[in-house]
């Protein structure tokens, strides 16, 4: 499930500090990984869910790759919003019938 | 689709009924009246009360547990409400729904609901982000040139983490 692989992403306080620095500018690896005190392996393990999750975009150019934030990712957060956005008018049809049998 | 509203903006709704709001209110607070419109639940109208509304249990995320926030008899109601987004993914919604009641001219009541304060939690370290508000207008912005995206990307990417 896409949502939920949104959430589970930015659950992890780095990798939620990855997304962010990303949100500034594009960087690659080694730019990225010089504002933490963890090793380039885990910044790329980390690049990995982000970029599973729809989160972040990758760009090569050369021997180099670039990554930066893709806020599509956040579709489904909307998305979850809006279901919710959509069921209240329904409810609230519900509601009037209530009060209509409770009027004596 | 223009017209949609951001998704993250707060839902706002509003109507006239034409009862008292003494009436709405007993809609509100009683389990047997709130159950019949909105969901089976065991709702105590006292703040800190907290509660939950039960599903069939089809939908990812039940139940909904509730935290009461804010009562004044025939006037205001103020829930927080949280769901898992997923069973064991640790992750959770929650957002605030506040129903207010104020009479109206004609002798009947006007209801406004509002349902916002999206955020999303951990559930493991309490930890929330609040859902950025940008985040429903993201849609179009792959038909804008690179520079552009990146700078909108900045300001929907901004994560706040609530104290």
């Amino acid at each position: 499930m896409l949502e939920a692989a949104v959430f589970r992403a930015l659950a992890d306080p780095t990798r939620r500090a990855v997304f962010e620095r990303l949100a500034q500018r594009e960087m690659n690896v080694s730019e990225l990984k010089s504002g933490f005190r963890v090793s380039q392996p885990a910044i790329s393990q980390h690049l990995t869910t982000l970029k599973s999750a729809g989160l972040v975009s990758e760009r090569r150019e050369g021997r180099h790759i670039y990554y930066r934030c893709d806020p599509q990712g956040l579709a489904p957060l909307a998305d979850w919003v809006q279901r919710h956005r959509e069921l209240w008018p329904a409810r609230i049809e519900k509601l009037k019938r209530v009060l209509k049998e409770l009027e004596p | 689709m223009k017209n949609t509203p951001p998704a993250t903006e707060p839902i706002v709704f509003e109507c006239d009924l034409p009862h008292s709001s003494a009436l709405v209110w007993r809609a509100l607070t009683e389990r047997d009246l709130l159950g019949a419109w909105l969901l089976p639940n065991d709702i105590r109208p006292e703040v800190g009360a907290r509660f939950s509304f039960q599903t069939d249990g089809s939908q990812p995320g039940d139940p909904v547990e509730c935290e009461v926030l804010e009562v004044e008899p025939n006037r205001t109601l103020r829930w927080r409400q949280t769901q898992d987004v997923e069973a064991d993914s640790g992750w959770s919604v929650s957002s605030v729904v506040t129903i207010e009641l104020t009479d109206n001219a004609a002798g009947g009541t006007h209801l406004r609901l509002v349902h916002d304060e999206f955020t999303i939690a951990v559930a493991a370290t309490a930890q929330r982000i609040t859902v950025p508000r940008a985040s429903a207008t993201v849609t179009p912005l792959r038909s804008h040139r690179a520079g552009k995206v990146s700078s909108l990307a900045a300001s929907v990417c901004q994560l706040r983490r609530a104290a």
